[in-house]
């Protein structure tokens, strides 16, 4: 499903973003990508995207690599990959319904079935008495499952959430968490990027660990920095 | 239906930018329009005169009909003519009498003792109008010989003229609206990058981007293209009668609405052209 195959990345100013980072996510797991700020986990989101390219390494999406996408099928690309972004970019200047229904409609939906799917998001985002409010009357956790509804339109095979918890009390955060588990229960493949450790620890999810670029734990499989803590003890 | 409902709400919500953008290119086709009637004016008008008798000579009472003939064989036999057409008295009168139907005091004035018999020449090309004309003045029983020559010159000049300024301003005018509109265009392009981001990153393709900008660019220059043609039509069916009278005798007016309708035809091409071509030097950027 998604594979990064000793994949760094280095940045035109020196900084090294990933190191070296190799994983392998399989269709349908829930996966936690946690680390400190700047370990490198919106990286790894815009990476997948094609927004960035890797200076070294493979990576897969839904088995294609995407080092070999032409630049006229990147947009195909990312409608396999649903994404809540950690700014939102939500359009302030249109309402729930009418955000929603930009994402359907450049998937070339057509009217009648962007309703249907509309009303199906919004009901399980919780939002469907909010459809034609405007991004600026929600609050916090509202915003974010608008964004988690829009992500989820084209039913991507991937949903990446990048810090869907940020700015969030601990209740509306805890909400969040599980709608996305609730839609990893559906088959989503669902991504958490998050520094939040506090909030994903008592979810049943593989962890991954990133420190200053380098995938320093995973609960699936034991990293090259795992095993040679291992061999050390 | 989604990406023109887009483009409105993109014009709807910068009207003055849309406002300058219709405005220059309803300038840019007002003066297409006008030059292009200008120049079908003065072709028609260089039509008539090349169709007319070109060389008229007069002759005097005591010519002969042996005179006649014998310069209408010297003529033919010179030059190349279209036409060569004896006019007598008589036949001077009713032609007289028909053009002055309408003013019975120079009707009765004139009888075919005082009109002057004559010998009308169509040449095939005006350069040889001079040396028909050269054979005429020699004969001693010719009164008087006139020809056109200098009024079509005067012609072919205004019409190459006007021709010249006019593909010349209009050129100036579309690189003036193409700009406008790609300047307009790119602006908004540029001011809406936020959300331009945001829809790639959905996985909208470039074309889903850019086609409401190229639907705004070519409503700009279609909707100028309309206005443009409206007020040149207008501005020359109040100037008809007027026009009228200017060019008495020639049937220049009203202008066909078929031909009304070709150049209408003609800009709104010109206008898809132009406001597809601004647009997409605008959004280039997301054309790769």
């Amino acid at each position: 499903m998604l594979i990064f195959d000793h994949v760094t990345k280095t940045y035109g100013n020196g900084t090294k973003a990933l190191v070296d980072v190799s994983f392998t996510i399989d269709a349908g797991e829930m996966v936690v990508l946690s680390g400190p700020s700047g370990a490198g986990k919106t990286t790894i989101i815009k990476l997948i995207l094609k927004e960035i390219s890797p200076t070294k390494g493979v990576i897969k999406v839904d088995s294609d690599d995407i080092s070999k996408i032409s630049s006229r099928n990147i947009a195909l690309l990312r409608r396999k990959v649903g994404v809540v972004f950690q700014d939102f970019k939500i359009l302030m200047d249109r309402t729930v319904a009418e955000n929603i229904d930009l994402a359907l409609d450049i998937l070339g939906h057509d009217s009648e079935v962007i309703v249907k799917r509309r009303a199906e998001l919004l009901k399980l985002t919780g939002l469907s008495d909010k459809e034609n409010d405007f991004p600026i009357q929600l609050s916090g956790g509202q915003l974010q499952r608008v964004i988690i509804a829009r992500a989820l339109a084209g039913e991507p095979k991937i949903l990446f959430a990048d810090e869907p918890t940020g700015n969030l009390d601990a209740k509306t955060a805890r909400g969040v968490i599980d709608l996305l588990a609730e839609i990893n229960k559906q088959g989503t493949t669902v991504i958490i990027a998050t520094h939040e450790t506090n909030l994903i620890k008592n979810l049943k999810a593989r962890q991954l660990e990133l420190q200053e670029g380098s995938l320093v734990k995973d609960t699936k499989t034991k990293t090259k920095n795992q095993v040679l803590i291992t061999k050390n003890q | 239906m989604t990406k023109l409902k887009t483009a409105l709400k993109h014009i709807r919500r910068s009207p003055y930018q849309s406002i300058a953008a219709v405005f220059m290119t309803t300038v840019t086709f007002l003066i297409i329009s006008i030059f292009t009637l200008a120049i079908l004016g003065t072709h028609t008008l260089l039509t008539y005169f090349e169709s007319r008798p070109q060389v008229t000579a007069f002759f005097q009472d005591s010519a002969t009909s042996e005179q006649v003939d014998s310069l209408r064989t010297q003529i033919k036999d010179a030059i190349s003519t279209e036409s060569i057409t004896y006019i007598g008295k008589e036949e001077a009168l009713a032609i007289y009498q028909d053009q002055n139907k309408d003013n019975p005091l120079l009707l009765e004035m004139v009888t075919a003792d005082i009109l002057p018999a004559s010998l009308e020449v169509s040449a095939r090309s005006v350069d040889d109008l001079e040396s028909i004309a050269v054979i005429m003045q020699d004969k001693e029983y010719i009164e008087e010989v006139i020809y056109q020559k200098d009024i079509i010159d005067t012609i072919k000049t205004w019409v190459n003229g006007v021709r010249i300024s006019g593909i010349t301003l209009s050129a100036l005018l579309l690189f003036a609206s193409l700009t406008t509109i790609v300047i307009i265009l790119g602006l908004k392009f540029t001011a809406r990058r936020l959300e331009i981001n945001t829809l790639s990153l959905l996985g909208a393709t470039p074309w889903y981007i850019r086609s409401p900008f190229v639907i705004e660019g070519v409503i700009y220059s279609v909707m100028g293209a309309f206005l443009g043609w409206g007020i040149a039509y207008l501005a020359l069916l109040y100037l008809t009668p007027n026009l009228v009278e200017f060019l008495q005798g020639i049937t220049i007016f009203p202008i066909p609405y078929w031909i009304m309708l070709t150049i209408l035809g003609g800009e709104f091409l010109l206008g898809l052209v132009l406001g597809s071509l601004a647009s997409l030097i605008a959004t280039r950027r997301y054309g790769r």
